[in-house]
């Protein structure tokens, strides 16, 4: 989530762009009629990729909402808002799973922003930075533990101790509020650590020299500051609390009405959807697709907040508007430059904005001195508490990820041998080995990623070196952030109604991988965008110089320059695919199986782990097959972050 | 074949012995019994798994062979702290329909009655709603746990609550975790009992073919039934149909 943000580029980058001028194709009739069609028809190949984005977020609206057409229409748009879920006997009123959601999504905020924003704050301007890269490489990894294992960890310890606490059964809104917080504080942590690091050191300077404690240039200074960055941050939080499935349905209780107290059973779309899938049928069915709908405006309307926020705004003040012009001039000038090519490449794309935050910043501080509030207590006081309360988020923040990771490995690691590992599981209840699942869990993935990967580099392609910039582009940029946004129990929903079923690809790795694949193509095509962009444009304009055309300069010259970086992304999405349940569970079947052909069906890591913790019968398997799956995750993550570190090596060092 | 995640383990595991046998592999996906039988119907699948009976609607097709592989008991379990013994059918409805709400109602401690309830999904579920509610809701307020381990591991700690689970689950190798059995109607849950058909809360787990299973489907279901299954049968915490009424089917 951090690399997507950094790659939102503002719309005046891409006037600059030497390849979309007019001088381009005036270029091209220079050379023979057949490379000119070739290059046509290449570029057009691009645009088709990019626009799969769009088609699969367009086919996912259509296609869910058509399903759930019968229910609609059956009891009408009234009687689905009502508060009676009670399928067996007809009735399918969503209100009181809408109202879970909305109070599971409210109380992991409220517990889960101030830990986060505290803990970014205290990396980012407190901690020193040996021990603030040390943490934070963990927030990260933390991003990318798949959420069967929190729920299984919330089920686990959190729900007897809770139990106990409350004298009630532990499930219940309470459990689900500290899971979800639990998981949504690395992303809304790396996230705000971007925007806290994306202000310029010279605001806080200057924020000092006035005489200014650390707590009050945090407080007044930089968090205004990146106060864009945080509400965006919290936003796409949201989005992963309310799209949150797995994890909430293994401790909310799953009782579809209006809790009495926050320590009675509760149930929520997403997990409702989940626990339903498998066994319904008409109209039943149906109203899971409308529940599925429901989501998808939910996440959709938060992403296009999220864009509305992030945009550049046009600026109330005149002054603002003078600063943006002047900011974009700057860049103007810059951009020509040749020596700072490379600079431009990797800055913040963001400038306009920083530009104006600084000014903003700078006459805030000339207000605050100029009203000469004085402090009743000691500013330095103030100073050593708030200090001391950052520490302590950090320090809560930091416990309970290892608490996480210590929970999996103490009672993962007896578990673990060669025949765990490579054995087969015997027996009603799957003793001996997990063989089949982590074959299937491999396959299904590398299935995914060679119908992924092409299609989202060739659009990013399109996007970083042909697309002109306009309504087009902006279309396809909300499409791919709408569907990195879908929460996956719809992405499965609609991977079950169109693979399994339209397409009849039955239940098999075949249908799990494309359901994957639309999963991880807004990743990898992100990443690669990044990736593409960052290689200096002297580069590029080196081989123009030679004579290359256009492909040849992005086969020859881009692609490969970018590689490395691309590989990052890939394997990062890999590790999300690899820890991904709600989308396969229902696309992939769940038969122990070891599969062969892109027909057969399998059962994953994931989902051999949650059906087993869910029997909550042989535990031991749970255990290990938990440890397993995010060693798995904890390498694909600990690679990618290899790679991008060599490669930043690497250009660092030309 | 599809069907009864409550007879999948037991389906499973003939799978793999029927494959050493045969060679033929038979796969198994536990999607539930009405999903099994509709899968069944149109063809989907050779045998549908089931832990509850045919529906009216489903036996008015008129092509739905059925085949009795074991029965089940189910057990309503409570804390082991609990010094309720036992419950009425009557008494059992009402906990689960939300009308009984404390323990001293049944001449318990003044506690109140925490319900736990199985997923829809699950056959036990059925079966308890045949045997236990007949056309009364269940209290939709109840907690909805899929798993049995969870329900038995959930009673076990906590000192209000109430479940049922297989009889066969009640004490398992693989926990410490202990729950106590309700006596119903004033019968222990006993697999004698349930065999003797005395115990209240019991039913039988069914193979369904379109038409009279043959091939493959016929051998299949004859190893399921067969003295070699019974043992895992036991494991799986059913009981195994006895001899004189495998002679009378």
């Amino acid at each position: 989530m951090a690399k997507e943000k950094k790659l939102q580029k503002p719309p005046h980058l891409e006037d600059i762009d030497p390849n979309t001028s007019g001088a381009h194709s005036r270029q091209l009739q220079l050379v023979s009629r057949s490379t000119m069609i070739k290059e046509r028809a290449l570029e057009a190949l691009f645009l088709a990729c990019a626009c799969v984005a769009v088609l699969a977020v367009l086919l996912i609206f259509a296609f869910t909402l058509y399903k759930a057409l019968p229910v609609l229409s059956d009891i009408g748009l009234l009687s689905f808002f009502g508060m009676d879920w009670a399928p067996s006997s007809g009735h399918y009123g969503i209100m009181a799973l809408l109202v879970g959601s909305v109070i599971v999504t409210a109380g992991a905020l409220v517990i889960g922003v101030p830990l986060a924003i505290g803990c970014a704050v205290y990396l980012t301007e407190i901690a020193n930075k040996r021990l603030s890269n040390i943490v934070s490489t963990a927030v990260d990894l933390l991003a990318g533990v798949p959420s069967v294992i929190y729920g299984f960890f919330g089920l686990v310890i959190l729900r007897p101790w809770l139990a106990d606490l409350t004298g009630g059964l532990g499930f219940g809104a309470l459990t689900a509020w500290l899971v979800l917080a639990i998981m949504i504080v690395p992303t809304i942590t790396t996230l705000t650590m971007d925007a806290l690091r994306s202000i310029p050191m010279g605001v806080r300077e200057a924020s000092y020299s006035m005489g200014a404690t650390k707590w009050q240039t945090i407080y007044k200074v930089v968090l205004p500051a990146a106060k864009l960055g945080i509400v965006n941050a919290v936003v796409l939080g949201m989005g992963r609390a309310i799209g949150e499935t797995m994890a909430v349905l293994m401790v909310v209780g799953n009782a579809p009405v209006i809790p009495e107290n926050i320590s009675s059973p509760i149930s929520t779309l997403t997990s409702q959807i989940a626990l339903d899938m498998g066994y319904s049928s008409g109209l039943h069915r149906s109203a899971l697709f409308g529940m599925g709908v429901v989501l998808f405006i939910i996440s959709a309307g938060l992403v296009g907040i999220v864009r509305l926020i992030s945009r550049p705004r046009e600026a109330k003040v005149d002054t603002a508007k003078a600063v943006k012009e002047r900011a974009e001039k700057n860049y103007r000038a810059k951009a020509t430059d040749y020596e700072l090519a490379e600079d431009v490449a990797k800055a913040p794309s963001n400038l306009p904005e920083l530009e104006k935050e600084q000014e903003h910043s700078r006459q805030r501080i000339k207000r605050l001195l100029a009203s000469g509030a004085k402090p009743k207590v000691s500013k330095n006081a103030t100073n050593a508490t708030m200090l001391g309360v950052f520490r302590a988020t950090g320090a809560v923040t930091t416990g309970v990820l290892v608490l996480i990771i210590l929970f999996v490995l103490v009672n993962g690691l007896p578990v673990m041998s060669l025949d765990f590992i490579f054995g087969w599981p015997q027996g009603v209840n799957a003793e001996g080995g997990i063989f089949p699942t982590i074959v299937s869990s491999l396959y299904v993935t590398v299935l995914a990623m060679l119908i992924c990967t092409p299609i989202a580099v060739l659009a990013a392609v399109y996007l970083a070196e042909y697309a002109k910039q306009g309504r087009l582009v902006n279309f396809i940029r909300y499409a791919t952030d709408t569907l990195a946004s879908v929460p996956s129990i719809v992405m499965g929903l609609f991977g079950f109604a169109l693979f399994v079923e339209a397409f009849g690809f039955g239940l098999s790795m075949l249908s799990a991988a494309l359901a994957l694949a639309l999963m991880m193509l807004p990743i990898v095509m992100r990443t690669t965008e990044e990736a593409i962009r960052a290689v200096p444009r002297y580069i590029r304009w080196g081989a123009y110089g030679l004579g290359a055309t256009k492909w040849q300069v992005v086969s020859r010259v881009v692609l490969p320059s970018a590689f490395p970086r691309i590989a990052t992304g890939i394997v990062l999405a890999i590790g999300r695919a690899v820890g991904e349940t709600a989308v396969v569970l229902y696309t992939m079947g769940q038969a122990i199986n070891l599969p062969i052909t892109p027909m057969d069906s399998g059962r994953p890591m994931t989902i051999h782990l949650y059906l087993l913790a869910n029997d909550g019968i042989n535990m031991q398997a749970a255990y290990g097959t938990a440890l397993l799956l995010m060693l798995m995750i904890l390498a694909f993550n600990l690679f990618a972050r290899y790679l991008s570190r060599k490669s930043a090596k690497k250009t660092g060092g030309k | 074949m599809a069907g009864s995640t409550t007879v999948m383990p037991i389906a499973e595991i003939a799978a793999e012995q029927f494959a050493e046998h045969t060679g033929i592999h038979v796969l198994v996906s536990g999607l539930g019994s009405s999903a099994g039988i509709e899968s069944v119907l149109n063809g989907t699948a050779d045998i549908a798994t089931s832990s509850r009976d045919l529906t009216e609607a489903e036996k008015s097709t008129g092509e739905l062979v059925t085949t009795e592989i074991a029965t089940d008991g189910i057990a309503v379990i409570v804390n082991t702290q609990n010094p309720v013994a036992n419950v009425t059918m009557d008494q059992l409805r009402a906990i689960y329909a939300g009308q009984i709400t404390n323990w001293k109602e049944l001449g318990g401690e003044d506690l109140p009655i925490l319900v736990v309830n199985r997923d829809e999904a699950s056959g036990t579920r059925e079966a308890f709603k045949t045997i236990v509610m007949g056309d009364t809701r269940f209290d939709p307020a109840a907690a909805v746990l899929p798993g049995t381990g969870q329900v038995r591991d959930v009673v076990s700690r906590t000192p209000g609550a109430i479940g049922y689970i297989s009889l066969g689950f009640v004490d398992s190798a693989f926990t410490s975790a202990k729950v106590k059995a309700l006596a119903v109607n004033s019968v222990e849950p006993s697999e004698a009992a349930v065999e003797a058909g005395a115990y209240p809360v019991s039913r039988y787990l069914y193979f369904f073919t379109k038409g009279e299973p043959s091939g493959t489907a016929k051998e299949y279901i004859a190893l399921v039934v067969s003295d070699e299954m019974a043992q895992t049968i036991r494991d799986a915490g059913y009981i195994p149909i006895s001899a004189e009424r495998k002679g009378g089917e």
